[in-house]
C-alpha cells in the first residue's frame, strides 16, 4: 500500500537508506512505487517493462543514496531517474512495439449508449494523439497534468532549462491541436 | 508579460502550480482572450482525461518489491567471477572508443616526433609508437576496471537483517526502536515539546528522568522514552531531532516475524492442552486422577498466561515504537549561589537608586529644619552683625 510522505520523511528515509537501512529502503519503496508505475505506463503502455524500469529506479535509489544531496526534492530525484529511463527506453524500443498497448478500460458513468460510444471514441482519440507525441513532449506533458509538477521541477527532473521545458509543452499542445485537425476527430477536448 | 509567454504558463495555471504574480497575469490574459480561455478549458478537460486514465491503471504485482531487493541482494553477494567478467567486458567496450583515440595519437605523435617529423629532435629522445601505444591501452585498461569495479561495492548494513529475505512478500513484523541526543536551549521547554510531539502523533512520553543541576557549572539534562504508534515513527524522528542541535541519531529495526509465530503456535498448543485437561476434569473417575489434572491445567493455564502476555508484548513492540531521547542543556544555567553580572549589576543600581532617595530625603528635611530656625537664625545673624557694627566702628578712629 502506498503511504503518503513528506519530503522531509522521504529525506529522513533516504539518510537511512545511505547507511544500509533496509526497513527505510522499502518504506520508501511503498511510498513511490505506484505512482513510478503509473507515470512510466502511461510513457511505455507496457507492464513488464514499467515494472522493470520500477524496479532499476529503486535500485538506483539504493546505490545513489549515499550521494543525494538534499539539493532537490526527493520526489524530483526519483521522478529524474525515471524520468531518463523512460526515455531511453523509448529510445531504444522500435517503433511498433509502442503501438501495443492496452487501453485501459475507463468506466463510463453515462449510460446512454450513443453518448457512450462517442465518449469511447473521444477516449481513443485523445489516447492516440497523446501516443503520437515524442518521448520528451509526452513526458512533460505528464509530468506537468498527470502528476501535477511545475515547470520548475519539471526542469530539474528532465535535466533542461526551464524554457526548454516550456518550449517542449507549447510544441505537444500544438502537435495535439493539429492531429486533432489533421485526422478530423472529435477534438472539441484537445 | 506578451500573449506568449503567458500562453506558454497555461498548463501550469491548470495544475495550479503558479505563483501568485503569473496566476494574476494569466487570469487577466484569460478574460481578455478567447483563444486562451478555451485553451484553459481544453487543457484542463486533457489533464481530466489523463487523471482519470491513470487512476485506472492498476497497480504494480505484489512481488515487485521482492524483486528488487533479491537484485539488490544478487548484487551485493554477487561472486567475484561476476564483477572481473564485467570488468572485462566493460574493458572491451572502452577499447571501441580507445582504439581510434590511439589510433590518431599514434599517427599525430608519429607525424610530429617520428623520424624526419615536423618536430623532430633526436632520434633517441622519442618513445617508440609500440610503447606510447603500450602505455595509453594499459591506462584505459586499469580505468575501466576500476569503474567496473565500483558498482560492485558492498554496501554497510547497519540493521539487524530486518527484511533481508528476498522473496519477503509476506507480512513482516518488524520492531522499530530509535535514539536521539540533542542539545537544546532548555531542557525543560523541549521535554513540553517532546511531549506535544509524541501526544500529536498519538504516542505519549512513556518514562522521563529529569536531572536538574545540583552544583554551579552543571548542566540540566533528562532522559525520556516517547513511544509512538509504528507508521508515525519516521515522522517522530524527525519532529524530535527538531527540537535542538543532534549529537546523534540511530535506528534499529527488528525483525520478530518469527517469534510472533513461535508465541502464537506454542499458546495455541497451551491452550489446546488446558482445553483437554478440562475435559479430562469433567469426567467421572478416581479422586486422584482428578487430583493429578486439576494440578496439571493449573500449570497449563499459568502457561497460557505467561504465552499470551509474551505475545502481547511483542504484538505492542511492533504496533509502538519507542525512541529513546536524551536532553541537554547547551550552556550551564546560573544557580542562586552564583549570581551573574547582569544579576549584580542589577542589584548595584538598584542600590544606587535607593542610596539616592535616601540622601535626597536627608537633604530635605534639613531643608525643612532649617526654615524651622529662621526666626533663631535671623536673630542671632542681626545680634552678630550690631556686634560687629560696633567694634568695627571704633576700630577706625583709634587709628586715626
Amino acid at each position: 500500500m502506498e503511504a503518503q510522505h513528506s519530503d522531509e520523511d522521504s529525506r529522513f528515509l533516504i539518510a537511512q537508506i545511505a547507511r544500509g537501512d533496509r526497513v527505510a529502503f522499502e518504506r520508501l519503496f511503498r511510498a513511490f512505487e505506484v505512482r513510478l508505475y503509473r507515470y512510466l505506463m502511461a510513457m511505455l503502455h507496457a507492464r513488464e517493462l514499467a515494472e522493470e524500469l520500477v524496479n532499476d529506479v529503486m535500485v538506483e535509489v539504493w546505490r545513489g543514496a549515499p550521494k543525494f544531496r538534499n539539493e532537490s526534492k526527493p520526489s524530483t530525484w526519483l521522478y529524474g531517474i525515471a524520468y531518463h529511463k523512460a526515455i531511453d527506453a523509448l529510445r531504444k524500443r522500435k517503433p511498433a512495439a509502442a503501438e501495443l498497448r492496452t487501453i485501459a478500460a475507463v468506466p463510463d458513468p453515462r449510460p446512454n449508449p450513443e453518448e457512450s460510444a462517442v465518449a469511447t471514441d473521444l477516449r481513443s482519440d485523445l489516447d492516440a494523439a497523446l501516443r503520437s507525441l515524442s518521448p520528451e513532449h509526452r513526458a512533460v506533458v505528464e509530468l506537468a497534468l498527470t502528476q501535477g509538477y511545475s515547470y520548475q521541477q519539471i526542469s530539474e527532473i528532465a535535466g533542461c532549462p526551464v524554457n526548454t521545458v516550456k518550449t517542449r509543452m507549447f510544441h505537444a499542445r500544438r502537435h495535439l491541436r493539429e492531429y486533432f485537425l489533421r485526422t478530423g476527430a472529435r477534438g472539441e477536448a484537445s | 508579460m506578451t500573449h506568449r509567454p503567458i500562453s506558454e504558463l497555461l498548463p501550469w495555471y491548470v495544475n495550479d502550480t503558479l505563483t501568485l504574480e503569473e496566476r494574476t497575469a494569466v487570469e487577466a490574459e484569460v478574460e481578455r482572450c478567447a483563444e486562451c480561455a478555451t485553451e484553459v478549458e481544453q487543457l484542463a478537460a486533457l489533464r481530466d482525461y489523463m487523471l482519470e486514465t491513470d487512476a485506472a491503471i492498476e497497480g504494480p504485482s505484489q512481488t515487485l518489491f521482492a524483486k528488487t531487493l533479491a537484485r539488490i541482494e544478487r548484487e551485493e553477494h554477487a561472486p567475484r567471477r561476476v564483477g572481473k567478467l564485467w570488468a572485462s567486458l566493460a574493458g572491451l567496450s572502452w577499447l571501441l572508443f580507445a582504439a581510434p583515440v590511439v589510433a590518431a595519437v599514434v599517427v599525430v605523435g608519429f607525424w610530429a616526433f617520428g623520424p624526419g617529423g615536423r618536430f623532430a629532435g633526436p632520434v633517441s629522445a622519442v618513445a617508440p609508437p609500440e610503447q606510447l601505444q603500450s602505455v595509453t591501452l594499459d591506462s584505459y585498461s586499469t580505468s575501466a576496471s576500476a569503474g567496473a569495479q565500483m558498482p560492485m561495492a558492498k554496501n554497510k548494513v547497519e540493521t539487524n537483517g530486518a527484511i533481508a529475505a528476498p522473496t519477503a512478500a509476506v507480512h513482516r513484523d518488524i520492531a522499530r526502536t530509535g535514539a536521539i541526543s540533542l542539545v537544546v536551549d532548555d531542557v525543560e521547554h523541549a521535554i513540553n515539546l517532546a511531549d506535544s510531539v509524541a501526544g500529536q502523533r498519538g504516542g505519549y512520553v512513556s518514562s522521563l528522568s529529569d536531572q536538574t543541576p545540583q552544583a554551579p557549572g552543571e548542566r540540566h539534562s533528562a532522559e525520556m522514552q516517547v513511544s509512538v504508534p509504528a507508521e508515525r515513527f519516521d515522522s517522530a524522528m524527525i519532529a524530535l531531532a527538531n527540537l535542538g542541535v543532534v549529537r546523534s541519531r540511530s535506528v534499529n529495526a527488528q525483525d520478530v516475524t518469527s517469534s510472533v509465530v513461535d508465541l502464537t503456535a506454542r499458546l495455541d498448543n497451551a491452550r489446546r492442552t488446558e482445553r483437554d485437561l478440562a475435559a479430562i476434569m469433567d469426567r467421572q473417575g478416581k479422586i486422584d486422577d482428578i487430583l493429578q489434572a486439576e494440578q496439571q491445567l493449573a500449570q497449563a493455564r499459568e502457561q497460557v498466561e505467561q504465552l499470551a502476555g509474551q505475545l502481547q508484548a511483542q504484538q505492542q513492540s511492533v504496533a509502538l515504537s519507542t525512541i529513546d531521547l536524551t536532553l541537554t542543556d547547551a550552556a550551564p544555567k546560573p544557580s542562586a549561589a552564583a549570581p551573574s553580572g547582569s544579576d549584580q549589576l542589577g542589584d548595584a543600581w538598584r542600590a544606587a537608586v535607593r542610596s539616592v532617595g535616601s540622601f535626597t530625603l536627608a537633604i530635605v528635611s534639613a531643608a525643612f529644619f532649617i526654615v524651622a530656625y529662621v526666626p533663631y537664625i535671623a536673630l542671632a545673624l542681626i545680634l552678630v552683625w550690631l556686634a560687629w557694627r560696633r567694634f568695627a566702628g571704633q576700630g577706625p578712629r583709634q587709628i586715626e
